[in-house]
């Protein structure tokens, strides 16, 4: 049953990763006639993983979505990890809507690994809209700037606040506030 | 480089010229269901732009699941959509469960089936009232809580609680069924059958209804699946993507039920496909009552939880696809936990939907993506 969406393959060993299932095979190929250097692998709860250097973005992204054979019309999550040393790895989890059986079943992650001096990607909201508030939030939380975006700031905290809370090495400067406690109580 | 400070980015409404007016809606407002502020550009009633503010209920959910082990991220699970929390733990226990390879057993498989379709009902119930209040028609409001308590009773007796349940465990749920459960059930649906068709005489086909919802806030199917939509405002447009079906998890796949999609993508499109999904979840709720096998209810979790790896795992929510992107490097608590939340991508829509209707109109529209802000700011 490897089209469902909670399965689990604890028999998969490293190696199994480069084995794709047939389902997934014309997808495979047609990627990697447009892209032969992208590594591909499967992970373990069904999904295919893309591994792709930023550079390639967003002709990348644009290409899954207007190439016949590949057609991800559907951008479900757009999120980023920070890695620490390692930088932050932005990942996209792509679907393929569509009245074709053979689309369902398409389920494609993207990471683009990005250099912690240096967080910044191309934007992808002019391929899908949907990315607009998904980048925002990850500019907002982890920093990383998407370039491209019609309107980057923060979304989710105030307009004013310095720092990106997600990141592993966050610090909050903000001063303690004063607590005032009155002499007469309530209860009294 | 990235600057510390944010002074990035254009104002979010281009500045007003001659007619045009910014109002405020919200963030404390009777009709924006939660704490969300929607900045309108506005010329007399006909807005011109909507633009959504939120934030106003981030409580770092993300970092915090970044400090406990899995096991205690579950009650925060809850309280993102708070409406549905069952379906709000289900995609973080189930990646969990994946990163662990645990096998949930078939009967923890059912009860989580039969308890969120129950969850499903109790939001869409809650969605009904509160959706129709903001219309005007206050007693639906108060209909739909009276069902409302009946399934928040049988939640109680289940879980201990009304509303935020804590129930489902990596590996299957908390506690079994209590006695007395399916008749219960049973009881309940068959009345909440008898009430369905008074809602529908109340609401659909009464025509000050209908000139209030139909043709407002009209979604395509290309907009829908552009904007990242699920659930019933992508259903709403006519696209027939519900994760269930498309990517089934548990044991949907053993049950029979139909995916309500609707004619034209308007307010009064999504207000059928959730009247529809009542009818769809009681037969799943049936069908897994009927034919649930004994068992445990708990399979055999590892006792040191170690996280390894990386998983997406989706689950169809009454408000869409909810999905938590779990990242594991070895330790029991997880090195990133990204909630997905339909809510926080539908408010994109409200300016394409928003555009050229009225004030009163963007009540109607709010109310049809049935928003719950704990989702969307986590």
């Amino acid at each position: 049953m490897a089209e469902r969406e909670d399965a689990t393959r604890p028999e998969q060993a490293e190696s199994a990763a480069e084995v794709f299932p047939p389902e997934l095979q014309p997808v495979v190929e047609r990627l990697r006639s447009y892209f032969p250097d992208v590594p591909l692998r499967m992970r373990a709860d069904g999904w295919l993983e893309a591994t792709i250097d930023r550079s390639l973005s967003p002709r990348f992204f644009e290409t899954l979505k207007e190439a016949r054979g590949l057609e991800f019309d559907y951008l479900s999550d757009l999120t980023a990890v920070d890695f620490e040393e390692k930088g932050f790895q932005v990942v996209y989890h792509l679907l393929s809507l569509g009245p074709r059986a053979d689309r369902v079943q398409r389920k494609l992650a993207v990471k683009i690994q990005v250099p912690r001096d240096d967080p910044r990607t191309a934007s992808v909201v002019h391929v899908w809209p949907t990315a607009n508030f998904h980048e925002r939030e990850v500019y907002d939380l982890m920093g990383v700037v998407f370039e491209g975006h019609p309107d980057l700031r923060r979304i989710l905290l105030r307009e004013d606040w310095v720092g990106h809370p997600l990141r592993k090495d966050y610090v909050d400067w903000r001063p303690p506030r004063p607590r005032v406690v009155s002499r007469t109580s309530a209860g009294r | 480089m990235a600057q510390t400070s944010d002074t990035l980015g254009s104002p979010p409404l281009s500045v007003p010229v001659e007619h045009e007016l910014f109002i405020n809606m919200g963030p404390q407002h009777p009709s924006t269901h939660g704490v969300l502020r929607v900045l309108l550009k506005v010329d007399g009633e006909v807005i011109l732009d909507a633009k959504p503010d939120i934030g106003y209920l981030h409580r770092c959910f993300e970092k915090i699941a970044e400090r406990r082990p899995v096991t205690q991220i579950i009650p925060y699970c809850d309280r993102t959509d708070y409406l549905a929390a069952i379906t709000s733990e289900w995609p973080f226990v189930m990646a969990a469960e994946r990163l662990l390879n645990v096998e949930v057993p078939e009967r923890a498989e059912y009860i989580r089936v039969i308890v969120a379709e129950l969850q499903r009902i109790a939001s869409h119930l809650l969605w009904f009232g509160a959706f129709a209040l903001d219309l005007g028609a206050t007693s639906a409001f108060l209909y739909a809580f009276r069902e409302r308590e009946k399934l928040l009773d049988i939640f109680q007796k289940l879980t201990g609680a009304r509303m935020l349940y804590n129930y489902l465990r990596v590996g299957g749920v908390r506690n079994d069924l209590y006695d007395g459960f399916a008749d219960d059930v049973h009881r309940f649906l068959d009345d909440l059958e008898d009430k369905l068709d008074e809602y529908h005489r109340l609401l659909t086909g009464n025509r000050i209804f209908e000139s209030r919802v139909k043709g407002i806030g009209v979604v395509t199917a290309e907009q829908a699946i552009a904007y990242g939509a699920s659930g019933p405002v992508l259903r709403g447009a006519g696209v027939p993507y519900d994760v269930r079906k498309a990517h089934p998890y548990s044991v949907y796949d053993r049950f029979e039920f139909g995916v309500p999609v609707g004619p034209s993508g308007d307010v009064y499109s999504r207000y059928l496909v959730r009247m529809q999904e009542f009818y769809e979840s009681m037969k799943i709720i049936r069908q897994a009552l009927d034919g649930i096998p004994e068992g445990e209810f708990m399979g055999k979790p590892p006792r040191r939880m170690r996280l390894e790896g990386d998983t997406y795992a989706r689950v169809e929510s009454p408000r869409g696809e909810v999905g938590v992107y779990l990242v594991g490097n070895g330790g029991e608590n997880p090195w990133r936990c990204h909630y997905r939340s339909p809510c926080f991508v539908h408010l994109q829509l409200l300016g394409p939907m928003a555009k050229g209707a009225l004030i009163a109109d963007m009540v109607a529209i709010i109310g049809s993506i049935d928003i719950v802000m704990g989702e969307v700011d986590r």
